[in-house]
This record gives C-alpha cells, sequence and structure tokens, in this order.
C-alpha cells in the first residue's frame, strides 16, 4: 500500500489534540514543526515515509510533550484561582439544572420577598425623616381623663406654642396648625372640596424642612389670605405653570397663592393648602386665648442643647397655670418626637393630621422576612447535602489528586456565595416587578422603589452573600470532610444520608414556618372578615351617603330631601352631623342637680328625625324624636344602652331624665329615649355611652337608603336631584359600607401582604421539598424496584415514601400549632371585637401542607414506581 | 548524555540566548541547540514546545505569526525585555553555580 503523508500528518495531529493539552494555536505550531523537518529530511534523499517516521521518532512521546504541555497551560489558569472555581461552579450549574434551578430558585423567591419587606421597612421608618431638625421638633399633645376613660389629643389649644416658646428657654421655636373646615376652592371654572386645608404659621418653614418649588420660604405665609399650595395641588387648579399671583376663591375669602411646595416626602402630614395663620377667622366660641379649645396642632422645636425630657417635667407647671383646678389633674401635656408620629396607630388618639401606620406592621414583617430567609437557607442546606452521594465522588477524586481540606471547604463555600450572590441579583430585578405589579397592599409603587434603590441594591447583595455564606458553611465542612476511601470504593455510597435526621429537623424547621404562617394568615383573614361582615347593630346596606358641606347647602336640606323622598327605588332619607366612619366629639353629661366635675363623657351624635329608623337602630325605651320634635324648647337626647349603663340607670328610669350637655355653652335637654348598643365607631374600639341629639339641622350628611335595584338609574337620579337643588356645587357620595369599610383597610392591605408573603415562604418550602424528594427517590429506585420485584403494588410504594413526610409534619405540627396561635391571637387582641378560632384553622394549615407534600411526593414516587423494576435493578 | 533534569533547567538559559541574537521558531531553535551540543542534549524535539509556551506565558519571550519561506504560517518567538533581564539573572547563576562548583572541587583536590 502507498504511504500517504498527509493522511499520516493529519492522523498524528489528531493524536495530539486528542490528549486536550494544547491550546488554539499551538496544534499549528507543532505541524509547521513537523512539516519543517520531514522537509529537510526529504531534501537530504529520504522517502516521504523514512522522512516522516524520522521526524516524529525525534518528535519524541506524544504522551509527555502534552503532559508538559498541560502543565504549562494549567499553571498559568492557576494564577486565577477564584476564576477557575467560577468556571468550575459555571460548569457544575450546566451540568445538573435542576439542582440548580431549585437552589438558587429558592434562595431568589427568599430574597425577593425579604426585599419587598425591607422596601416596605424603609418606607415605614423614613417618614419627617428629611427635616434636618427632626431630633428637636415635638408636638404638644394631651392626654384627658374623665370617669368614662382617658382621651389621647394630639391637638391642643391655640396658644401652647408661643407660650412655651416665649417663655421656656429650652424652646427654640413654634408652629401652631388649625386644620380648616371642608371647603369648596374655585379658580375660575376648576372647584374642588378641599379637606386637607390647614392654617399655618410662618414658622412653619423655619421648623420644618420643606421645599418650594415656586414662592420664598421666608415671606410665603406672612401676609392674610395668602396660601402655599402642594405641588398636587398646584396642578389640580393651574396645571402645569408658576401659579405665584393668582387667586383662589374660598367661601368668602380670596387667597393669594404665594407658593408651591416641591413633590412632598414621606411625612406624617396630609396636606394640600397651607393657608397664613393671620387668615383664620376664630369662631364665636372659641378664643385666641383658650387653652381648653383643643383642636390646634402645636409643634415646638427644643434647642440642641436641652432634652425632651427635661422640657416635659416642666409641663405639669403649665396645665397648672393655664387649667382651671379642677381639671389640672386630670390634663396632662406631652411631647411627641416628629419621628414617633407616623408609627403611632391613630386609633388609639382622636384627631391625627394624615394617615398614620402601626410600628406593629413593620415589627410583624420584619420577623417574616427573618423567617423567608430561614426557610431558604435551609433549603439550600437540604438540597446540597441531598446531592451529597452524588459529588462525593466528584470530592473524592479531587481529594486523591491532591487536594487540601482548605480548599475543598473553599470551593464549595465560594459554590454557595456564588449562588447566592446570583439570587441576589435576580431577586433585586424581581423585587422591582413584584413591587410595581403587586406592591399596593403594602402602600409599594415604583417611586418608592426608586427612592431606596441603593439601599435595596446593597442589601441585596449583603443577603445573597450572607445567606450563601451561612447556608454553605455546613455543606461546605461535610464535603471537605469527604473520606476518599469511603466514597471511591463504594460505587453508590451511602455518605450524607447517615444525617438524614439533620435534614428532617431542617425540614421539620421549614413544615414549622410554614404551618404556623398559614395559621396567622388565616387568623387575621377571619378577623378582617368577621370585621365586615359583624351585625354592627344598624343596617348599612343599599345607603348612600351624600355629604352638604357649606351651611348654605345645609339651609336647602328640606328641599332636597322631598325631592329625594319621591325618586323611584329610594325608601328613606335621614341626616345627621357626622358620617359613621367613627369621628365625633364627646361632651360631658350632667344630671340636672348633680356636681359637673364628675359627669362622665360621651359621645354626641347629632342627627336629624329620620335617622334611627333609617338605620333601622332598635328602639328600646321611651319614644322616637320624630314624637316630640316640636313638644317643647328643650333640648331631646337619646341615649344608648352604654350611656344609660354609665349613669347608673335603667331603660325606663333613663326617660324622662333631663341632664346638660358640656360645650356650645351648655346644652339643656330631655332624654326621651333609649336605643340599643350600636357600632358608631370602628370595632378596634368598645361601644361607647353615645347620646344621640336631636338637631333639626344637623344635614353635613345625608343619608340615602335604596332599594338596591338598579343603582346606576339610582344614582343618576340623585345625582339630578342634588344638580337641581345645588346648581352651585359638586356631587359626592359614598356607600356607608364602604365608609366603615375603610376603618379596616390598612388591617384588610396588611392581611392581603401577609398572605403573599406566607404563601411565598410555603412555595419556597416546596420547591425545597420537591427537590429533595428527587433525590430522595434517585437514591430510594432500587429499593423501589426490589419492593416491586417482591410483590408490592404501586401504591404501597408511593405510602411508604409519604409515610416519613407525613409523621414529620405531624411533629412539627406540635411545636407549629401554639405558635400559629399566639401569633394569630396577638394580632386580634388590638380588636375590642374578635372572631372566635378554633381548630379549624389548625385543621386548615396541616391538612394544606400535608397535601401539598402528598402530591409533590407522590408525583416523584409513582414515577419511580411505574419505571420497570428490571431497568432500576440493573442500573445499579 | 545530561541527566534530564540539568538538561530542563539549562532550556530557559539556553533558549533565551538563541533568541536574543534575533528572532526564530521552534524547529530552528531545537537545531541550533542540537547542533551547539552535539549529543549532550537528549531531548525529544516536541519537548520543546511547553518551554516556548511557559516562557511565552510569564513575557519573556513574545510570538507572532507570519509567513515562511515555504509559505506556511509559522510561529516565530523574540525575545521581550524582561527575557533579556531573566537571561542575565540566569547567567549570573549558572557561573556562580560554575565558580561554586568548581571551589568545591578545587579544594577537594587541594586536600588529596
Amino acid at each position: 500500500m502507498e504511504f500517504d503523508l498527509e493522511k499520516n500528518i493529519q492522523r498524528w495531529l489528531q493524536d495530539h489534540s486528542k490528549t486536550g493539552s494544547f491550546e488554539d494555536g499551538q496544534l499549528a505550531e507543532i505541524e509547521d514543526h513537523l512539516r519543517t523537518k520531514i522537509q529537510r529530511t526529504i531534501e537530504q534523499g529520504s522517502d516521504e515515509q523514512r522522512a516522516f517516521e524520522k521526524a516524529i521518532e525525534n518528535w519524541g512521546e506524544i504522551g509527555s510533550v502534552s503532559a508538559d504541555e498541560r502543565l504549562v497551560n494549567t499553571r498559568q489558569r492557576s494564577h486565577y484561582p477564584f476564576m477557575k472555581q467560577l468556571i468550575f461552579i459555571f460548569r457544575l450549574f450546566r451540568k445538573s439544572p435542576v439542582t440548580t434551578l431549585l437552589n438558587i430558585g429558592g434562595l431568589t423567591l427568599g430574597i425577593t420577598g425579604s426585599l419587598v419587606i425591607l422596601l416596605f421597612v424603609l418606607k415605614e421608618n423614613s417618614y419627617d425623616e428629611i427635616h434636618s431638625k427632626k431630633n428637636q421638633i415635638f408636638r404638644v399633645e394631651l392626654e384627658s381623663t374623665t370617669p368614662s376613660g382617658t382621651t389621647h389629643f394630639v391637638t391642643t389649644g391655640p396658644p401652647t406654642g408661643r407660650y412655651m416658646a416665649s417663655n421656656y428657654d429650652e424652646v427654640e421655636n413654634s408652629v401652631t396648625i388649625k386644620r380648616g373646615d371642608e371647603v369648596l376652592v374655585r379658580f375660575q371654572d376648576k372647584a374642588f372640596y378641599e379637606e386637607r386645608l390647614f392654617y399655618v404659621e410662618p414658622s412653619f418653614f423655619e421648623i420644618f424642612d420643606f421645599q418650594l418649588k415656586y414662592g420664598d420660604r421666608t415671606t410665603a405665609l406672612s401676609q392674610p389670605n395668602t396660601v402655599v399650595l402642594t405641588s398636587k395641588a398646584s396642578v389640580k387648579y393651574f396645571g402645569e405653570v408658576n401659579p405665584t399671583g393668582k387667586v383662589l376663591e374660598t367661601g368668602g375669602q380670596s387667597l393669594m397663592v404665594t407658593g408651591v411646595l416641591e413633590p412632598l416626602p414621606n411625612t406624617h402630614f396630609e396636606m394640600d393648602l397651607l393657608v397664613s395663620y393671620s387668615s383664620y377667622e376664630y369662631p364665636s366660641f372659641g378664643s385666641p386665648t383658650s387653652w381648653s379649645w383643643v383642636t390646634f396642632y402645636n409643634y415646638v422645636q427644643l434647642k440642641e442643647s436641652s432634652s425632651k425630657e427635661s422640657f416635659e417635667e416642666k409641663l405639669p407647671e403649665i396645665v397648672k397655670a393655664h387649667f382651671p383646678p379642677e381639671r389640672v389633674p386630670s390634663i396632662q401635656l406631652s411631647l411627641k418626637r416628629i419621628k414617633d408620629i407616623y408609627l403611632t396607630p391613630s386609633k388609639d388618639q382622636a384627631d391625627e393630621i394624615g394617615p398614620t401606620s402601626d410600628r406593629f406592621y413593620s415589627q410583624v414583617l420584619t420577623f417574616v422576612a427573618l423567617l423567608i430567609v430561614l426557610v431558604a437557607g435551609l433549603n439550600y442546606i437540604n438540597l446540597s447535602t441531598a446531592v451529597a452521594s452524588i459529588r462525593a465522588k466528584e470530592v473524592g477524586i479531587k481529594k486523591a489528586l491532591g487536594a487540601s481540606k482548605g480548599s475543598l471547604f473553599y470551593q464549595f463555600l465560594l459554590e454557595s456565595i456564588f449562588a447566592g450572590i446570583v439570587s441576589a441579583s435576580i431577586g433585586f430585578l424581581l423585587s422591582y416587578l413584584v413591587v410595581i405589579q403587586i406592591g399596593q397592599p403594602l402602600g409599594l409603587d415604583k417611586t418608592d422603589f426608586n427612592y431606596f434603590v441603593q439601599p435595596l441594591l446593597l442589601a441585596s447583595f449583603i443577603l445573597g452573600g450572607s445567606t450563601g455564606l451561612t447556608s454553605g458553611i455546613y455543606p461546605a465542612l461535610l464535603f471537605s470532610g469527604v473520606e476518599v476511601k469511603r466514597v471511591l470504593l463504594n460505587s453508590r455510597s451511602t455518605f450524607g444520608y447517615g444525617k438524614s435526621y439533620l435534614r428532617k429537623i431542617l425540614v421539620g424547621l421549614q413544615y414549622t414556618i410554614s404551618i404556623s404562617l398559614i395559621m396567622v394568615t388565616l387568623i387575621i383573614l377571619k378577623q378582617i372578615n368577621y370585621l365586615t361582615s359583624k351585625d354592627l347593630g344598624f343596617e348599612k346596606e343599599n345607603i348612600l351617603v351624600v355629604p352638604l358641606n357649606e351651611p348654605a347647602q345645609r339651609d336647602r336640606y328640606v328641599t332636597f330631601e322631598t325631592l329625594l323622598e319621591q325618586l323611584p327605588g329610594v325608601t328613606g332619607v335621614a341626616a345627621a352631623r357626622l358620617g359613621l366612619e367613627g369621628l365625633h366629639g364627646s361632651y360631658q353629661f350632667v344630671e340636672r342637680g348633680t356636681n359637673p366635675g364628675e359627669a362622665p363623657r360621651m359621645s354626641i351624635y347629632p342627627v336629624n328625625l329620620d335617622f334611627i329608623d333609617l338605620l333601622n337602630i332598635t328602639h328600646m325605651e321611651g319614644r322616637k324624636f320624630i314624637e316630640v320634635s316640636r313638644e317643647d324648647t328643650l333640648h331631646k337626647f337619646i341615649m344608648n344602652e352604654s350611656a344609660v349603663a354609665l349613669m347608673g340607670w335603667d331603660h325606663a328610669e333613663a326617660v324622662g331624665k333631663k341632664g346638660m350637655l358640656t360645650g356650645q355653652g351648655g346644652i339643656h335637654g330631655e332624654i326621651i329615649g333609649v336605643v340599643s348598643d350600636f357600632h358608631f365607631e370602628p370595632l378596634q374600639n368598645e361601644i361607647e355611652p353615645l347620646v344621640l341629639w336631636f338637631r333639626e339641622n344637623a344635614a353635613n350628611y345625608v343619608y340615602i337608603k335604596t332599594n338596591g335595584e338598579d343603582f346606576q338609574n339610582q344614582i343618576q337620579a340623585i345625582q339630578e336631584t342634588f344638580a337641581t337643588v345645588f346648581p352651585e356645587y359638586i356631587f359626592e357620595f359614598e356607600s356607608l359600607d364602604s365608609r366603615i369599610n375603610q376603618n379596616y383597610s390598612s388591617d384588610q392591605a396588611f392581611a392581603k401582604a401577609l398572605s403573599i408573603f406566607s404563601t411565598l415562604a410555603i412555595l419556597i418550602s416546596c420547591v425545597g421539598l420537591f427537590g429533595l424528594t428527587i433525590f430522595m427517590i434517585q437514591r430510594k429506585m432500587k429499593e423501589i424496584g426490589i419492593r416491586k420485584v417482591l410483590g408490592a403494588k404501586v401504591h404501597q410504594v408511593v405510602l411508604l415514601l409519604n409515610k416519613e413526610f407525613l409523621i414529620l409534619i405531624c411533629f412539627t405540627s406540635i411545636i407549629a400549632l401554639p405558635a400559629g396561635y399566639l401569633g394569630g391571637s396577638k394580632w386580634i387582641e388590638s380588636f375590642a371585637y374578635r372572631t372566635d378560632f378554633g381548630i379549624e384553622i389548625f385543621l386548615f394549615a396541616f391538612l394544606f401542607v400535608s397535601i401539598i407534600t402528598v402530591l409533590t411526593i407522590s408525583y416523584h414516587t409513582l414515577r419511580a414506581a411505574l419505571t420497570n423494576p428490571s431497568k432500576v435493578i440493573r442500573y445499579e | 548524555m545530561l541527566p534530564k533534569s540539568l538538561v530542563a533547567a539549562a532550556a530557559k538559559p539556553i533558549i533565551l540566548s538563541i533568541l536574543k541574537k534575533g528572532r526564530s521558531y521552534g524547529y530552528a531553535i531545537i537545531d541550533e541547540m542540537r547542533e551547539k551540543s552535539s549529543s549532550d542534549l537528549p531531548w525529544a524535539e516536541g519537548s520543546i514546545y511547553p518551554v516556548l509556551h511557559k516562557l511565552e506565558k510569564n513575557g519573556l519571550i513574545i510570538s507572532e505569526w507570519s509567513l515562511s519561506e515555504e509559505g506556511r504560517n509559522r510561529k516565530y518567538y523574540h525575545i521581550s525585555e524582561k527575557g533579556k533581564k531573566a537571561l542575565l539573572a540566569e547567567q549570573n547563576n549558572w557561573l556562580k553555580t560554575f565558580e561554586m562548583l568548581n571551589r568545591f572541587w578545587s579544594l577537594k583536590m587541594d586536600n588529596q
């Protein structure tokens, strides 16, 4: 056969290439060498075959050259051990995508959840953070104790702030703020009702750091009849132009715009219009020097050198100097740090200036975030150790090749930290999506995310790195301690499996957390459902509430009522001073002939003739307003059962009693009847003593009852009637039901958020369980095969594997039951009226987790059990 | 014939010395080595490449591809500044070793 030089050269090159030691270009260099050698030999007179043979003979052994070459090339890479590890990790991820997906997926979900919670906590704690003097600014608050209880006012009398600033060295500055009544504000053809109009002193801008987009901070509020708008309000009236110098009309006043605020940062103030304090007209019943007219917000700025505590010590002497001696013991002034205002729940106090939150929410969610991270970390440990038997061989070989224990520990730790960081990156992006998609129950949106993007980014990597680090330590220790002989000699080592009790503890912990979280969520949901569906003692369905904000409107109430009653579908119309959403005033009720000093305080509800009947409040004793309305000049009162009980009367005894309500110079009247207790306040509070006071002109809110059919047309008809009677005003309405439910909106939002996070924790646990089952079954393939050969049925095999986990769930329930119960009870403690819950909550959580577990396990087990046993046994 | 370990140690200064005179390529280098060392270097030709690659990766020599007289692509090497310094150091070390050994052996001879 003729010698083919080219073919032989190629074959020889292929032999080199097969060793895998040569990098690109190196083979070409070798080829050039060989060809040069052959050419020279041929030139010396040899034939091709001889020349080739001589060339490869001189070349030396392929094996030894390639071994040297490998050494050169790998030694080069080992200058970057970190990169080498990363490349290894990437290969690992590519090789076992399921493990990687489960590991990273679990961590990612955990980090996403925690980041969203972190954003919430950051936002909650950022309120009033912008003020440079935030540590020196305090609001003066007042606590008043009467026999019927203690009321905490966030407001004080009008002179409070100025008096403190001019008489006490500790106080550097003060600002007094008065909330204006809801009023119609006009600019040309644009008119809106403004609820958040405040009269503020010019020092407002000296104390607070709110910035102006237009106008001058130092002079903006110094003149009467001037107004500063928030940027939102400005856009509403004037669009995007600079409105300074333009004039808004309100009632009888003209207000010139002197400034526009920059968009408001997170602050406890909820305001739209800031009118100069000098524009405020004191009503006839109020005096600027009255300390008892507790409706003004007073903020003081203490000097840097003085402390809250030292100034608070002086407050009793202020009380003593300015309140009537008999009231001094029951009045207490206090200071609240501006940073604490937002996080003090408003249900504990009256008349907050804007919406507040509750520190409790942040605390609970922070705890939940920790649980979620814990679950994700446990998952990682579980899954990493579960693949131990598969990876043990890799470790064994590395060790046999001379890897040290330290370098292996480092490798596995790096692997988990890397997984953590990858999860952090994905988690960060995911948390953004979560916030913009479903951030609403937590009050979060894109703006918040952008505002806190830096701390969030930092947190995600710290979280990813540290979760990776801590959850990697155990697997790293486990792997680096592998005994070479043990793992290399057994084809399927039991390595790692012996530690399964530890894995059971870890899985158990996850179950405990999941079951408890489900329980707490269920309890909260049940309570919220109870709150919104509880019989409040009056009818709230199919009732529309239409506010009449202006006195001029209220004068036309009777016309409005008459026209409404003629509308088809309208079954009744009534009116009251208040809107039943929890706001009301309180006066003392002084029985005729008793000492006013000890008279109990009662909530006051001015209502018209038809109010009690329209709302179906049960009349228990005496007469109704309608029967006595025109009898005499005495005012007419109807008390609720609690009020009668507080007075120490029985129902019959109460009727006919005469007395006086303190307030407005004393309202003398007669009790004509008793109604049953109804919930005129949110269910966080007990039903308080209440006096319904008949006022013909109490028409701030019109209550319209309809038959509930054809809602759209009814609204339309009511709106048309409104337009006929009040052509110059704007029609607003709300259903009574939704007004009342607003009291629970923050609880509802929180419950929603908590259920999302609980679901997340459960989801992560499921991911873990899913992975764990895969590995467990991989290891038990042979066992399953043999059992089947020996005659076991598929369902027996499935049962066998489920049993292990179900026993575990039973055990963990012993811890989860009290934990979930305590968590749930703690939550509903804050409500005066609570739903009762029993074992069904626990059973549901237990069954839910069990079913998910059984489904996950059975899915894999069935697949395994249906495999032909001959395959798996032979495979083994 | 020199032992392999010694040859391996000498390879670096030898290659650097050859390249100091001008650029060259694998086959020519080994050819020159063989020529200058008669049969003292028991080297397989292939063994030079790992050494060349190592020197290159350590930055002592620099390679470039260009067209050979035969019309093939050929990788040429030339010495870098770092390589020149390394060669000086190598020369120094070898001379010192040589002097040191010489001294030992001279002493020995004196004692005898």
